[in-house]
């Protein structure tokens, strides 16, 4: 083999081995499943922080028109009634509300719906008269959330949401 | 001369995989993409595990994939779908509450992770309608350690370590 053939050989398989590209998938697909999996994503985080700082508006305009919000006892339906629920609880005494999402899992079944099971740590107390910080002990709740999320005009929302109590502080 | 190249080209091979200059290889949009698609997989490692879904466990690993937990080191799909098989069911309440996650994209078909998770581990399944199980605190927080690979099937994990940290005081 000539001098200059081995060279074009080896720049050939540099450029492979280099380039990684030897199980690349189609582009356009992963854009479209990670801008999904990002847009479900933020729902969940917007979810925990509306709910924590009891912003009702911000809260009940991450479902859909007629999103369903499933409570223990009872499902609310359709944004008036959900911000209903949240203004309402807002007037309760001063409570410490963080509501930690850990683990998201976002499946992508077409390009206007995807579901997704969340998990969260919830720690909650009320606010002394000395304010914050708020001793606790444990976690208060933790708790596995089923969502499915539809684009619409207004970008992705939650559609329906329900979530099961896994755990409990005993006190 | 020819010589030379060869030499040079036989260096860089050597240097590359050891260089900061790999990073360069991997753009910012392909980081991205890595890193997403890695998430995902600790994610469905998470989801999966505590819903005892052998086999969508088994698959987000490589055909030879390797899992080590306390219980020792579980080698290939097989091995890893038989780890889930094995325990009781209805699941017992547990979950992998994934926290903390980093991904360091190593070139465009390697990645590895670090991340964080606190366990939770109940003693009777928990469905919708039953009463949660009480607990005193976490069961235990643990870290993985993580390789990633790209397939002709996606990215998968080709080896996860996990190492308990914190035990808690768990069930009440």
């Amino acid at each position: 083999m000539k001098g200059n053939q081995r060279i074009f050989y080896l720049i050939v398989i540099a450029t492979i081995i280099v380039s990684g590209k030897l199980f690349a998938a189609d582009p356009t697909e992963i854009a479209r499943v990670n801008a999904i999996v990002i847009a479900c994503e933020r729902l969940e985080h917007d979810y925990a922080i509306y709910r924590d700082r009891g912003d009702a508006e911000a809260f009940a305009n991450i479902f859909t028109e007629d999103g369903e919000w499933g409570r223990p006892t009872t499902i609310l339906k359709g944004r008036n009634a959900i911000r209903d629920y949240v203004a309402a609880s807002a007037d309760h005494p001063p409570e410490a509300h963080m509501q930690f999402t850990t683990t998201v899992q976002i499946t992508p079944v077409d390009e206007t719906t995807a579901t997704g099971i969340s998990y969260a740590i919830v720690l909650e107390a009320p606010i002394a008269e000395d304010g914050l910080p708020v001793t606790i002990s444990a976690f208060q709740v933790a708790s596995e959330s089923r969502s499915l999320y539809k684009l619409t005009d207004d970008g992705w929302k939650i559609a329906t949401r329900e979530y099961t109590t896994m755990f409990v502080d005993p006190e | 001369m020819v010589r030379y190249l060869l030499l040079a080209l036989a260096g860089a091979f050597i240097y590359l995989p050891m260089s900061p200059v790999i990073y360069a290889l991997v753009d910012e949009e392909t980081a991205t993409s890595i890193t997403i698609a890695c998430e995902r997989l600790l994610a469905d490692y998470a989801i999966f595990r505590d819903h005892l879904d052998a086999e969508g466990f088994a698959n987000i690993f490589t055909e030879d994939g390797e899992l080590i937990l306390g219980s020792g080191s579980h080698i290939g799909r097989e091995a890893i779908r038989q780890n889930i098989l094995s325990r009781p069911t209805p699941a017992i309440a547990h979950m992998i509450l994934m926290t903390t996650i980093k991904v360091t994209p190593v070139d465009e078909s390697n990645a590895n992770g670090v991340s964080y998770a606190f366990v939770l581990n109940g003693d009777r399944p928990v469905t919708k309608g039953d009463a949660p199980i009480q607990m005193n605190g976490i069961t235990s927080a643990v870290e993985y350690h993580t390789k990633f690979v790209l397939t002709k099937d996606g990215w998968k994990i080709s080896r996860l370590e996990l190492k308990s940290i914190f035990r808690g005081p768990g069930i009440a």
